[in-house]
């Protein structure tokens, strides 16, 4: 037998890069998704044939497979529903690093292994074909893959249910207990909880999900165990869902088109919803991982953040978009806290067009008292978006296809360009994003230390500074203390609720936990008393030269004021001003941090225009 | 005129045509070339994790 690799065509991959894909773009993804699952299986079932009694006390692996492709002759929508679901791709997965030394285990090889004969009995009974099997039981529970679990309570932490499914029943029975699986399996029942699913449906189209707190292989590598959500926070999460996807419906119709193919599960996160957290892997394609959002806005900003990953990893699975290398290339990418490789800058790159899109579309039907903070996600997500595309587009390390899919990119960032915003969210937007810029590099940009020690040496003697464009800087990742967003999360309460940052202006309130180490410096700069803010900087660097958050609001309250001419070099090189300037200290303490700044860019060949190194 | 081709040809085979029941018996050599590269992948997994409000990660 003859075959050929998948194609893709390039219309699809332009639809990709454009933030959207159709239903017909995720198909072909969800081809190239199942012929890597079949890949993966051959290997699997290849590496444990050459490894006798590695299943004991469990029947063969080969059973397993004999009874999938026993299921699908029968119905090939049972073997398709296990077979591709996002949990068994993580599976898999983590199968071929466990086996090559890659993963760590807890368990018995056999009850992670054997989930494999878990997913054949649940495509059996799907199919209605009969079979007599056994299965793990872990801590008195058995996972059916895509169907739900099994409570044996009474059973010891491994152990072996035998199963058995005939004409469209089910039974499990292990140490004396049985558990009769309910004749809808998709109810709870005595000893048993359903894998429960939600169907929400908008302006005809529906999104039809997992709603997973009970597969093992749901998070991102490792088993986890069940975290059953109870009944009221089961009813919070179909209804915030519903609301979600009306709003992803109306605003982003299109994307909710290829959304309603490709996006099969939602994965709960534990956490409150003060903060919301959400992950995806590439070896489950179709699963997001959510926390309990606080709103249906959050939410849908979540599902389209995740989706997008989601649809990058499938392309990924079918063609690199970076050379081999890529990721031992580390860079700044405008939304991470540290230094970010390449392909991190890339998925990042994805999401946050998807991100801006979203609000792009939102901020035009939003209720007037989220209009502002719509106006500022926009802003400051595609402000990210562009800033991430341009270290990418100049790396010589995209592939001739990543190359396409990055101009796709930076065609759509183009066009959402066009929308103009209000002065306030934009200038917030502006300052949050050279304001997060400024504090990475300060944290992990490390001046040559001879060239700053021959800087300060000119400075202390009267001297011009020469050859500052030449000054190199190491990469060397902070690593140490948690950055706090103060000032970012300023922004977001100025824009949502002026009257609390009113009171926090007048310290009337105290500073709120999402705003945690904002001082009344940040406060001032966030409320447009760039000069006040600026000379608080100056006094705080006075006192403490090296404190980065004094470095970071001086160096966005000049670049609001224009105060010094070097607020550009202010602004693209602080952490060169800010070690020249305690070399400085060393030897002479009252200096003005601008003054340093001042003569550095006075070596710029414009200076006031300095140029990013 | 766009000089990139209308098909991007991918590294990975198309099972499409194989029926589920050759799997085990296909000839591993004609699987190989996209197994390795499949393999690599799964040897570096990863993972998107984002943090809110509105993200803080990739």
């Amino acid at each position: 037998m003859e075959f050929r690799n998948h194609r893709l065509p390039r219309e699809h991959l332009d639809r990709l890069a454009d933030g959207e894909g159709s239903p017909e773009t995720i198909r072909i993804l969800l081809a190239g998704e199942r012929s890597r699952r079949l890949l993966l299986l051959r290997a699997l079932l290849d590496d444990v044939s050459r490894r006798p009694g590695v299943l004991e006390p469990l029947p063969p692996l080969e059973d397993a497979w004999n009874a999938l492709v026993a299921a699908h002759e029968a119905d090939p929508a049972a073997l398709a529903e296990v077979v591709l679901s996002p949990q068994l791709g993580t599976w898999v997965s983590r199968m071929m690093r466990l086996l090559h030394g890659g993963a760590a285990i807890q368990a018995p090889p056999w009850v992670e292994l054997g989930y494999l004969h878990a997913a054949a009995f649940v495509a059996a009974f799907r199919a209605g074909i009969p079979l007599a099997t056994r299965l793990p039981a872990s801590h008195g529970r058995v996972f059916l893959p895509a169907l739900g679990m099994a409570r044996l309570p009474a059973v010891p932490a491994w152990n072996m249910a035998e199963a058995e499914t005939a004409d469209g029943h089910a039974w499990l029975w292990c140490e004396g207990q049985k558990v009769t699986i309910p004749e809808n399996p998709q109810a709870d029942g005595p000893d048993w909880w359903a894998l429960r699913r939600v169907s929400v449906s908008a302006g005809g189209r529906v999104l039809d999900v997992s709603i997973d707190d009970l597969d093992p292989y749901r998070d991102l590598a490792d088993p986890v165990p069940p975290a059953r959500l109870d009944a009221a926070d089961w009813e919070r999460w179909r209804a915030i869902l519903a609301d979600a996807w009306r709003l992803i419906d109306g605003v982003w119709p299109a994307g909710a088109d290829a959304m309603s193919v490709g996006l099969v599960s939602i994965v709960p996160l534990p956490g409150d919803n003060r903060e919301t957290r959400s992950a995806s892997s590439g070896d489950a394609f179709g699963a997001a991982l959510i926390s309990r959002p606080a709103d249906p806005v959050t939410l849908a900003v979540s599902m389209v953040h995740e989706f997008e990953h989601i649809k990058l990893g499938g392309l990924l699975h079918l063609a690199p978009l970076l050379a081999e290398h890529a990721n031992s290339v580390v860079v700044y990418a405008p939304w991470r806290d540290d230094p970010r490789p390449l392909a991190g800058l890339l998925q990042g790159i994805h999401a946050f067009c998807g991100i801006a899109g979203f609000w792009a579309r939102y901020r035009l039907v939003a209720p007037a008292e989220e209009r502002a903070v719509a106006d500022f996600e926009f802003a400051y997500a595609r402000r990210q978006t562009r800033m991430g595309l341009a270290t990418l587009l100049g790396s010589p390390l995209l592939t001739d296809v990543g190359r396409r899919f990055a101009l796709g990119v930076a065609a759509r960032v183009r066009a959402q360009s066009a929308q103009r915003i209000p002065r306030e969210p934009a200038r917030a937007a502006w300052a949050a994003a050279i304001d997060h810029r400024a504090g990475w590099r300060i944290r992990h940009l490390r001046p040559d230390p001879d060239r700053v020690h021959r800087l300060a040496d000119a400075f202390l003697a009267g001297r011009p500074a020469r050859a500052v464009d030449a000054v190199r800087c190491a990469m060397a990742p902070d690593t140490g203390g948690r950055w706090h967003q103060s000032r970012l999360a300023l922004h977001r309460i100025r824009l949502h609720a002026p009257e609390r940052f009113r009171r926090l202006a007048t310290r009337d309130d105290p500073i709120p936990a999402a705003a945690y180490g904002a001082v009344w410096a940040d406060i001032a700069l966030v409320g447009g008393s760039s000069t006040a803010a600026e000379a608080a900087y100056r006094a705080m660097i006075a006192t403490d030269p090296g404190d980065i958050t004094a470095w970071t609001g001086l160096a966005v309250a000049t670049a609001a004021n224009h105060s010094t001419s070097a607020w550009r070099l202010l602004i693209r090189r602080p952490e060169l001003i800010r070690v020249v300037y305690l070399a400085v200290r060393e030897h002479r303490t009252a200096i003005s941090p601008t003054a340093v700044a001042e003569w550095l860019d006075a070596d710029s060949p414009h200076p006031g225009r300095s140029r990013l190194s | 005129m766009d000089l990139f081709p209308e098909d991007v040809e991918t590294d990975l085979i198309d099972l499409a045509e194989l029926p589920i029941s050759q799997l085990r018996t296909c000839d591993r050599a004609l699987l190989s070339r996209s197994m390795r590269r499949i393999l690599i992948q799964v040897e570096r997994p990863r993972a998107n994790i984002g943090q809110g409000p509105p993200g803080r990660a990739d």
